[in-house]
């Protein structure tokens, strides 16, 4: 035991006079600082977009509101944006505007969050497949293409190099410099040295994963306010640390083959790119060929067919514009038509519904082929930015909807307006955030997996190195 | 008897790197293991040091068989190979800290370390700097350093005087001098006749994994050895 | 410097590489990825292809078979059209599949084009498209990087290079041996590959001149690429301490180059050159339909205004005079469409100018790394970047307010007076011309990315530069 302390102590000693190290490290730590500033900046500037866009829907609601206490005293007939209209309400007066809150870490992985939309308008509108408004700034399609520059992207495909710069000489320099030998005719085990050395790194490695993870913290600006926010931290930690092993632990199986250090840099940085770089590409491009995904393009058609003759209808009510749209004749029509084409549409779009959400959980199977896979899987989930978050948070806003259309046309139909008393009973929207257990479940079962890989490489390396001869060749 | 080896066999796949050697070396001798470059020197050292495994025979340091307590024979001994390597970012007294704690034999003494250093010739303004700036022989001295300060009962060296100018080597040869006369049991494999002459008790030439000869240094001038090398390389 | 010189050392580097059994492993998996993706690519182009093509018939399916209905009450109905999927997609996808499809046609409103690729998709597509030109890209320079890393250091480190020097020959000339070596085993690789790629592409219907060019062009692009790649590993071969300090040194430049540098590159774009959100752009149309483009004119007048000087055009003026029901109607439609029109343009075509802003910024930063220009070109000679979608939605729109015009027209001229009872049927329908699209000629694609292809020759003489000075001044111990 004593001479692993010596081993590790001294071991981090000459550790830290290694200038290339140091200076590797500084570099990773800045390379970290700018993506959380960059991470940090859109999920800064999607909250305050949101934020905005809240409070400003709200003044106007604000001043419906007012508008319709003083329109409700009088009996004139309704005018063109009239909010007793009660069909006026529903598509405009009283609109809703639904956002997905930001999860406490969001700043450490922008996710799915430039491909879908953060925000939905909820109205009587029949929004099947249209684009839906959405609050924070267009993302241009270059930067759709290359992805984001947020810690997710940095811990995910850059930190497996630093850390097999850290490890990947652990017992090939040793030998190349000659030192080896000398280590090994001292009275002290193998194990012992091994164990010491291996230990030194390991920890240097773990440190700097969480040194490094800490900085994208900081920098990106987590909510540490929010409920849960530090178990979201204790997870992140854990996710980025349990990869670092898992790098280190293959640093470890290269070496006990025996190699020169060329030749370990070379193969560890053969594996990052199968693993990092090319498989997950493969493994989207083998589910595209195989399962491809159904499209929007065709739903548009296929509803319009099955509806079709409701859409003539729509087009009917609103083509003309010589028709009067305050009448209570043209309110029933135009509900009666909207109604019939939900209904027409509604096994088409659920038939679409379920196919994506086999392919979502297909490509969450998935993740489990490629390490990396599972990394950026996890940080997405923990960041609240994953797919498994839009796909809740879109189902609950449907469902909203469907109701919220359902409250109106039945107002509508009524025949009767919109008055002050009505306000009360409009259908609220409060988001069911994915639970808690839920989140931790799926990433401890990422870590595990991480974890069993490092320890599977590792005791594939303990044979190899018992044997002191290969050692010293 | 020290070190001691019994028909000590060992083959590399078809190779016979070592058919049959049996050697001896006392307290207070220095054996010097002669011979061209294949014939073994090296691979008997390793055994010794337990790096590789006999096919067949005894190895025993202090009548301890070294496949069975590699712990215990590496704690009589010190080696010193042809090319002392230490960490180039440490200082020398760094470098013997770290060995000496290694080996267990530590007692945060800087000064003795210091003493030490000293005794094998270090000069004292390069204590302090690190290895990388140190020349063959500085690093070498170092190595002596270490087999010092372990108390060694064995020193196990190979080739120490290859690329080391006359003055380095001569000092090399007054310090394995000395500390033979304290004791201590030397194992030399060398190319080097005239060094073997001056500071060998006993002297063997090894040929294709054997002793082919042996003899005491006393016995022969320096001339003499050179012709009996010679011969046997002949044959 | 001899030429047949050269060409003795670069046939020894050949053989050393040939002979290098590593080398082969990975020349064989490069292959192999790279023939992967040409099949995934020409399966999701065919696929593109027929979707479109299934798409347009529906869509003009349902629009001749809309049965008897007033001419504008046609125009609410609408239609749908559909851009167009480049044979060259199957090599460079490039961000087409983050650009809408189909773009809903239908009076009052410009749409944006909707229904991306990328939406339909359902995970994580951050970590790469698999694609040729994406193999091309990041893999081939690993390649030669893989290749090349020890050409110098390996020489000295092997005690070779001081042999070699000691003859008498000069350090320019091994440069251009060992540089022509590099590039005589990426032609051998390549040559077949562009064999292969154009033979596929011949077979999916992109046989014509324009793409055969555009081919070509992307040839000599990625060449150009490989050689400044070339160039920079034998220049990072010669500078550095050790075979080892090398491969690491240029594994450290590709993942500046090819991984960060790309990210950094869209941030920092998006920084530099912002864009509006969606639901901005939506306030900003709904509120000059409102106010008009100046903030000032209240809508009723403006079209009032309109119809106006529509009527003065057509030889009316004044309201005295009797005319038939429907033409007033259409004229009314007219100015109301014209009002809108001008808001849309307005808006829209500033919003695209932004996105192309941006884009551009993005292609500055091919001055920092190579593979940002050659991505931004590749994609660029093969059809799929902005401008090639830009002009798809320009060309949307020019045909919608073709089609819009074209109904309110009918209904002016033929409703007489039954007004707005007035239906007419298929034989309106079917006088629309289809719409047809086609892309821009490749010189125009090559002045769009001027910016990248300066970039490249820029690298090219910077790599090529850097190479000679670290021969003239390679360690030879």
């Amino acid at each position: 035991m004593n001479a692993w302390r010596t081993v590790l102590k001294l071991e981090w000693r000459i550790l830290g006079r290694d200038r290339a190290s140091a200076m590797m490290l500084v570099a990773f730590a800045v390379a970290v600082v700018i993506a959380a500033a960059a991470g940090g900046r859109l999920a800064q500037g999607t909250r305050a977009a949101q934020q905005k866009a809240v409070s400003d829907h709200q003044a106007r609601y604000e001043a419906t509101r007012k508008a319709l206490d003083v329109a409700a005293a009088s009996n004139e007939p309704l005018a063109a944006s009239d909010p007793r209209d009660p069909l006026w309400m529903g598509e405009e007066g009283a609109a809703q505007l639904i956002v997905l809150p930001p999860n406490p870490l969001g700043a450490i992985a922008v996710g799915q969050r430039s491909l879908r939309p953060q925000s939905f308008a909820v109205s009587t509108a029949a929004h099947l497949v249209s684009e839906r408004e959405t609050e924070s700034a267009i993302v241009g399609p270059t930067r759709l293409l290359s992805g984001a520059f947020d810690p997710a992207f940095v811990f995910v495909v850059l930190f497996p190099l630093l850390v097999i710069a850290l490890s990947y000489e652990l017992l090939s320099g040793e030998r190349e410099r000659g030192t080896l030998a000398m280590l090994l005719s001292q009275p002290v085990s193998q194990r012992d040295l091994v164990g010491g050395k291996a230990a030194a790194r390991a920890v240097l490695v773990c440190v700097s994963a969480l040194v490094l993870a800490a900085i994208g913290l900081i920098v990106g600006g987590a909510d540490l306010g929010q409920p849960n926010a530090w178990l979201h931290a204790a997870l992140y930690a854990a996710v980025v640390v349990s990869w670092a092993l898992v790098w280190f632990a293959a640093s470890v199986f290269v070496n006990a083959r025996g190699g020169t250090s060329e030749r370990n840099a070379l193969v560890l940085v053969g594996g990052w790119l199968v693993f990092v770089v090319v498989l997950p590409g493969l493994v989207h491009a083998a589910i595209d060929s195989v399962v491809p995904p159904p499209s929007r393009m065709e739903l548009v058609h296929e509803t319009r067919e099955a509806a079709d003759e409701m859409e003539r209808k729509l087009a009917g009510l609103r083509g003309r514009h010589d028709r009067n749209t305050k009448t209570r004749k043209y309110a029933s029509e135009l509900i009666e038509v909207k109604e019939a084409l939900a209904k027409r549409a509604a096994p088409v779009v659920e038939e679409m519904q379920v196919a994506l959400d086999r392919r979502a959980g297909l490509l969450d199977n998935l993740r489990f082929s490629s390490p990396a896979l599972i990394v950026q899987v996890a940080l997405e989930d923990i960041a609240g930015s994953g797919s498994t978050r839009h796909r809740i948070f879109e189902k609950q806003v449907d469902a909203h909807h469907r109701v919220f259309q359902k409250h109106f046309f039945a107002l509508a139909r009524s025949g009767k307006r919109f008055a002050p008393a009505n306000t009360p009973s409009i259908p609220g929207f409060a988001f069911e955030d994915q639970p808690v257990s839920e989140l931790v479940t799926r990433v401890a079962i990422g870590v595990f997996v991480l974890l069993l890989l490092a320890g599977l490489l590792l005791a594939g390396a303990w044979p190899a190195l018992r044997r002191v001869g290969r050692l010293t060749r | 008897m020290i070190l001691e080896a019994a028909g000590l066999i060992k083959h590399y796949g078809d190779h016979v790197a070592l058919r049959g050697l049996d050697l001896q070396v006392d307290a207070g001798e220095v054996f010097c293991l002669l011979g061209a470059n294949g014939a073994g020197k090296t691979t008997t050292i390793q055994l010794f040091l337990g790096f590789i495994e006999p096919t067949a025979g005894s190895a025993k340091i202090k009548g301890l068989e070294v496949r069975d307590h590699g712990l215990q024979t590496k704690r009589a001994l010190a080696y010193i190979p042809e090319n002392v390597m230490l960490y180039p970012n440490l200082t020398g007294l760094e470098n013997l800290d770290y060995f000496t704690t290694l080996a267990g034999c530590n007692d945060g003494d800087e000064q003795g370390l210091r003493a030490i250093l000293d005794r094998a010739g270090l000069p004292p303004d390069f204590v302090e700097r690190p290895v990388g700036t140190y020349s063959k022989g500085m690093r070498q001295k170092v190595g002596i350093a270490m087999a010092i300060a372990r108390k060694a009962e064995l020193l196990l060296l190979d080739e120490p005087t290859s690329g080391l100018d006359p003055k380095a080597s001569n000092e090399f040869s007054n310090l394995v001098a000395s500390l033979r006369d304290e004791g201590v049991a030397v194992l030399m494999a060398t190319h080097d006749l005239f060094r073997s002459r001056e500071v060998g008790t006993r002297i063997g030439i090894m040929k294709r994994g054997q002793l082919v000869d042996e003899f005491a240094a006393a016995d022969v001038s320096h001339t003499d050895l050179e012709r009996i090398y010679l011969q046997h390389m002949h044959d | 410097m001899s030429r047949s010189l050269v060409a003795t050392i670069a046939r020894k580097e050949l053989r050393e590489i040939v002979r290098d059994g590593r080398l082969r492993v990975l020349v064989v998996l490069v292959v192999i990825l790279g023939a992967a993706a040409l099949a995934f690519g020409v399966q999701q182009t065919l696929r593109a292809q027929h979707a479109r093509e299934h798409a347009q018939e529906r869509a003009t399916d349902q629009w001749q078979t809309q049965g008897d209905k007033n001419p504008h009450v046609a125009a609410h109905y609408g239609t749908h059209v559909f851009a167009p999927t480049s044979t060259a997609t199957a090599i460079d996808p490039g961000v087409s599949a983050f650009l809408g499809q189909s773009v809903k046609v239908e009076a009052h409103r410009r749409n944006l084009a909707s229904h991306s690729r990328a939406q339909d998709g359902a995970g994580v597509q951050g970590l790469g498209a698999f694609s040729v030109a994406s193999v091309l890209l990041l893999l081939v320079p690993l390649l030669i990087i893989a290749i090349g890393y020890g050409a110098w250091s390996r020489e000295r480190e092997r005690g070779t290079l001081r042999q070699l020097l000691s003859t008498g020959v000069d350090r320019k000339t091994l440069l251009w041996g060992k540089g022509a070596a590099l590039l005589v085993v990426l032609f051998a690789l390549l040559t077949p590959a562009a064999a292969a790629i154009i033979g596929v592409l011949w077979w999916l219907g992109g046989g014509d001149g324009d793409t055969m060019l555009r081919l070509a062009s992307l040839g000599i692009g990625y060449g150009v690429y490989f050689a400044t790649i070339a160039g920079l590993t034998l220049y990072v071969s010669a500078a550095a301490r050790s075979s080892r300090a090398a491969l690491v040194a240029l594994v450290a430049v590709w993942g500046v180059f090819c991984l960060a540098m790309p990210r950094v590159a869209s941030e920092a774009a998006a920084v530099i050159a912002p864009l509006p959100s969606r639901a901005e752009v939506g306030r900003a149309v709904h509120s000059s339909l409102a106010n008009g483009l100046d903030g000032k004119t209240r809508r009723e007048k403006g079209i009032e205004a309109i119809t106006v000087e529509l009527m003065k055009k057509e030889g009316l003026s004044g309201t005295g005079m009797l005319v038939a029901g429907s033409f007033m109607a259409g004229l009314e439609l007219q100015a109301e469409a014209q009002w809108e029109d001008r808001v849309y343009d307005h808006h829209i075509r500033a919003l695209d100018a932004k996105i192309a802003a941006q884009e551009r910024a993005v292609a500055w930063f091919g001055v920092l790394s190579p593979y940002v220009a050659m991505r931004a070109l590749s994609a660029g000679l093969c059809g799929t970047d902005y401008h090639h979608h830009s002009r798809f939605t320009e060309a949307a729109e020019a045909w919608r307010k073709g089609l819009v015009g074209q109904l309110n027209e009918a209904f002016a001229k033929k409703g007489g007076a039954k007004g707005w009872d007035y239906k007419a049927g298929p034989d309106l329908w079917q006088k629309v011309p289809p719409f047809s699209y086609s892309a821009p000629a490749i010189a125009q694609a090559a002045a769009t990315h001027l910016v990248s292809i300066v970039a490249l020759l820029l690298w090219l003489v910077v790599a090529i530069g850097l190479a000679l000075a670290s021969a003239r001044r390679v360690r030879v111990v």
